[in-house]
């Protein structure tokens, strides 16, 4: 791989999903701030005599309650892509990997209006792979995909299965068209060679797959 | 005072509203620039109040718009830690002093807005 083309990319797309994370971690500590407030408000409106139903307080317990469950979910996200740097090669659950990369991906195809699932396979497929790399190729793809989403749908459905080889195939679907030369740009074809892949477009219209030959984990 | 919240976080923008409404200022609240434009079509705002980074439309880019429709509205930007490019456009439609980062302190946010009608 030419780390001075991957490298640098790699780095803006580290810096780039951090971003994006703090700004949804911001956004529920926003939430438990307001909802705080609003708990203090009515703790002084009842305190000077008004009567506030009980049951706003318990609503506003399972708000904060909600936000903390759900910032818990961002750093879970963020904590499993900090340590996608950890090895190069290692046995990797490629689908938790699809999972955290839409995750943290969530708010920048939203500001698209493009929404991501992931249909987790019912056997895990594992790989030995460069965690980090495959989820900067796949971060790369997903953000192509979203230019080039189908209407009016807009939803990226993204698939993975273990591939006769032993390696995996990774499924973008939902797109309008597909030019499988235009997503595999300068950086994409580093990675690609870094992760001992291909994209091409798929057997079905409106696809776009990842194949990846990397060795079976042992 | 008649306020219009815009924030894509709806728990958010419509507690902060709520809060407003205990402090006597009125606030109608919508989750989007699409929506804000349509309200303020419809209605007379004092000031409005935008998160910068909303899905869609930005709250920069509905400032602008805003702009164009109702010069003389008044508008208080709200963001997380948002990139410098962000905060130098904001600062540069409306000043420095009309620019608060999230989580923000209700009574600082009251402060702002009678700062802004003076």
């Amino acid at each position: 791989m030419n780390w001075d083309v991957a490298g640098p990319a790699g780095l803006r797309f580290f810096g780039g999903m951090t971003a994006l994370t703090t700004h949804e971690l911001n956004n529920c500590l926003g939430i438990i701030n307001e909802n705080a407030g609003l708990l203090e408000d009515l703790v002084l409106m009842a305190g000077q005599g008004a009567a506030v139903d009980p049951e706003r307080w318990l609503l506003l317990s399972e708000r904060i309650s909600g936000q903390v469950r759900r910032a818990d979910g961002i750093i879970r996200c963020l904590n499993s892509f900090a340590h996608s740097v950890d090895s190069d090669r290692t046995g990797a659950d490629i689908g938790a990997l699809l999972e955290v990369t839409v995750s943290l991906s969530g708010r920048l195809l939203a500001g698209d209006r493009v929404r991501a699932v992931v249909e987790r396979p019912e056997e895990r497929v594992v790989l030995t792979t460069a965690p980090f790399h495959f989820m900067h190729l796949f971060g790369r793809c997903l953000v192509f995909a979203a230019r080039h989403v189908a209407e009016p749908e807009r939803e990226i459905r993204v698939a993975c299965a273990a591939a006769a080889d032993g390696g995996a195939t990774v499924t973008l679907g939902g797109l309008d068209r597909v030019d499988a030369a235009e997503c595999a740009g300068e950086i994409e074809q580093e990675l690609l060679a870094a992760l001992k892949g291909r994209i091409r477009r798929g057997d079905l219209p409106g696809e776009l797959l990842l194949e990846l030959s990397g060795d079976p984990a042992p | 005072m008649h306020v219009l919240l815009v924030d894509d976080e709806t728990e958010l923008v419509s507690t902060v509203a709520e809060r407003l409404s205990f402090r006597g200022i009125d606030a109608d609240w919508v989750t989007s620039g699409r929506e804000a434009l349509r309200l303020i079509g419809e209605k007379e705002y004092d000031i409005a109040i935008l998160d910068v980074r909303m899905p869609g439309m930005s709250g920069l880019e509905l400032a602008r718009e805003i702009r164009s429709i109702r010069p003389g509205l008044a508008i208080i930007f709200l963001t997380g830690h948002g990139s410098q490019a962000d905060f130098d456009e904001g600062v540069s439609q409306a000043g420095e002093e009309y620019y608060l980062t999230k989580p923000i302190d209700i009574e600082v946010l009251v402060g702002k807005m009678k700062e802004v009608l003076g």
